[in-house]
């Protein structure tokens, strides 16, 4: 068993995604899983695993090997609130069942990777700020949030990590460019690094605005 | 019969039932015509409703998910389709999937053969419905993805030879160390080679004064901007700094005092002394090693942490009472020995292995210089060994992977025996014969290791 790098992507699926955001985000995301084939590292060593969260939080794909991702639809309801509180709940819940620390006659995965995207606002709040101490304990190697549209709050995210970008529409070109940034992040996720220190995000694309 | 559908027939014409029409219903029950009529209409409907099942079935099938799990370019692939809740639909052919380079058989329903290339395709999967002559046919869309063979997708880019601190790909050695052999190679990893950036590891080896030598493996940490840099100053400035006769006069006599007391009455607290001594006298190497690293960067105007480096080294001297090995070790590389008699393997320094992948320590970090650093040095005596062994991680994730292999001995046979030529592309290394073993070792670094694509350098003794 070689030494995994777990990606999990939260997106948000609410309400407000109906229509071109969330074409968008389908087109971006299994472009974004292309991308992803052509990297030996990545093709060696990432898992992915997908939760939306809407009213509804779901992991539409369990921890899957790059090698064996199939294409996903994901879908969204016309309206409904945007539950991001309680899908954090269940990544704890993932990662804690999914992630191998290294043991005497085990590998280590890699420092999970959280990406969250939103297009609003958390409409649980208490139970994100609830959530968000329980997910810097996991230890994450890179949490990315990013805002965007018009309607998405950037403070929200800032609560939970300090790298938050910003994305103005919710167009194909627009996501197209945010995944091609998170595809050369991911490739900076399995670098030996020191204990403690911080993974250097890549150069941000000029669409995309880190939030400071 | 007759007089049901002669029932339904009045309805469906909006007749409403009488007196009369009952009557007219019985008369025409024997009325032949009209039986004749009722027969050929009923077969003329179930012939109807079975066309529309078929069709049905048609879009059933074509609306049900099936799963092509992917493939990969130039691995065996099979698939069964599972037509067992359609029992009259047949595959006839799929279309798109000769360009693939599979093929499909109707009778077993199988997929089978080895894809070349790496490809997404939309497979136009031509099926049937219905039995004998009545049959639908139609074309359901299942996508077929072709991953790329892990082999092909790495690039070997050539490293900017004009660059900062730049470094051959690949070093070699091979030479004496004492009365023994020694090779040494060590390759530029592939997830380096795909970005052409540096090798990171490095090693260095040198007859020091009075009979001393020394062996030192550094791996450059990954995500530290120079840290090709921290490796070389790390190696060379360490054998460099114990090669002075007065240091290495006071080693050889406190070790001797150590393992050969001379005095009568010798105590445990004397032992201890010596002991102390000795390491205090590597201890002072390692701070001044840090204390180097710390002024290149000052220097050069970089980060210490942009060097950060692991280090492992042994110094070795042959005395008449044994080999006395000196180690000392920051990271995640093991140094090991193999004695023959007793038949035994031994690490001899602790390795600091991370919870996460990839989490080390470095001889460039403050924080290592603590009392606890005393662990990280070692003092062993033997009176013969078969190999000495220094190795990156580059080599011990893919061969041992967990640290708690490295004393298994099965797991040592097991690498004797891969270096002696049991593996896929059966590189040899011949211990017997001198000339070309650094060659032979450096080629035999190029395995293939699913998820192992870090630096390699291995350095024996024998």
């Amino acid at each position: 068993m070689t030494r995994r790098l777990l990606a999990y992507f939260l997106l948000d699926t609410s309400g407000s995604m109906h229509g071109e955001p969330i074409q968008a985000l389908n087109n971006g995301f299994n472009g974004l899983i292309s991308m992803l084939r052509a990297d030996p590292q990545a093709m060696d060593s990432l898992h992915i695993s997908v939760i939306t969260f809407d009213k509804d939080v779901k992991n539409i794909i369990p921890l899957t090997d790059l090698a064996s991702f199939q294409p996903v639809e994901i879908k969204c309801p016309e309206s409904g609130p945007t539950h991001t509180g309680q899908a954090l709940e269940m990544l704890c819940d993932l990662v804690k069942k999914d992630l191998v620390k290294g043991s005497a006659d085990r590998k280590g995965d890699w420092k999970p990777l959280l990406f969250l995207f939103t297009d609003g606002k958390p409409s649980d709040l208490q139970l994100y700020r609830a959530a968000i101490p329980k997910i810097k304990a996991l230890d994450f190697g890179m949490i990315v949030g990013c805002a965007a549209g018009p309607k998405a709050e950037t403070s929200f995210l800032k609560e939970l990590t300090p790298e938050v970008a910003r994305l103005d529409t919710t167009d194909v070109n627009t996501l197209t460019t945010f995944f091609k940034w998170v595809s050369s992040s991911i490739e900076m996720g399995s670098k030996s690094q020191g204990t403690g220190e911080n993974m250097v995000l890549p150069p941000p694309p000029g669409e995309l605005i880190l939030v400071v | 019969m007759v007089e049901q559908f002669l029932q339904q027939l009045l309805t469906e014409f909006n007749i409403a039932t009488s007196k009369y029409s009952d009557n007219t219903i019985s008369r025409l029950l024997h009325h032949a015509k009209i039986n004749e009529l009722t027969k050929s209409i009923t077969a003329a409907k179930k012939q109807a409703i079975n066309i529309f099942q078929m069709y049905s079935v048609s879009e059933a099938f074509k609306d049900t998910p099936i799963i092509l799990p992917n493939a990969t370019a130039k691995q065996a692939y099979s698939f069964q389709f599972d037509l067992s809740a359609f029992p009259h639909t047949r595959i006839r052919e799929i279309r798109l999937l000769d360009k693939v380079g599979l093929a499909f058989d109707p009778v077993t329903a199988q997929i089978t053969g080895v894809p070349m290339v790496a490809i997404t395709v939309d497979l136009q999967v031509v099926f049937t419905c219905g039995q004998d002559e009545d049959q639908a046919e139609d074309i359901k869309i299942i996508p077929l993805i072709v991953n790329a063979d892990p082999k092909d997708l790495w690039l070997n880019k050539p490293s900017n030879k004009s660059a900062l601190y730049a470094k051959e790909d690949s070093d070699r050695y091979a030479g004496t160390f004492l009365d023994k052999r020694i090779v040494v190679a060590s390759q530029r990893g592939r997830s380096h080679a795909h970005e052409g950036s540096f090798r990171d590891d490095h090693f260095y080896t040198k007859p020091l004064l009075l009979g001393w030598e020394i062996i030192a493996v550094a791996d450059g940490a990954g995500s530290a901007k120079f840290s090709r840099e921290g490796s070389r100053i790390a190696t060379t400035f360490i054998a460099d700094s114990f090669n002075d006769e007065g240091v290495l006069k006071e080693l050889s006599d406190r070790c001797t005092e150590y393992f050969t007391p001379t005095e009568e009455h010798s105590t445990e607290e004397q032992a201890l002394k010596h002991k102390s001594a000795i390491i205090n006298i590597l201890y002072k190497s390692v701070r001044s090693l840090h204390t180097a690293l710390s002024n290149f960067a000052t220097q050069e105007q970089v980060q210490l942490k942009d060097l950060n480096t692991t280090l492992i080294f042994a110094l070795v001297k042959k005395f008449e009472y044994g080999y006395v090995v000196l180690t000392f070790g920051v990271g995640d590389c093991p140094i090991n020995v193999i004695t023959e008699n007793p038949h035994e393997v031994k690490l001899l320094n602790q390795l600091d292995i991370g919870e996460f992948g990839g989490g080390t320590r470095f001889i460039t970090m403050p924080e290592i210089f603590t009392n606890e650093i005393v662990s990280r040095f070692a003092i062993h005596r033997f009176s013969d060994f078969s190999k000495l062994v220094l190795m990156t991680d580059g080599i011990y994730d893919p061969k041992f992977i967990t640290e708690n292999k490295l004393e298994d001995k099965a797991a040592w046979d097991m690498f004797w025996a891969d270096l002696a030529g049991e593996n896929e592309d059966q590189a040899k290394v011949d211990f017997l014969q001198p000339n070309g073993i650094d060659q032979q070792l450096l080629s035999w670094l190029d395995f293939w290791s699913k998820g192992n694509h870090d630096d390699r350098t291995l350095a024996i003794i024998y």
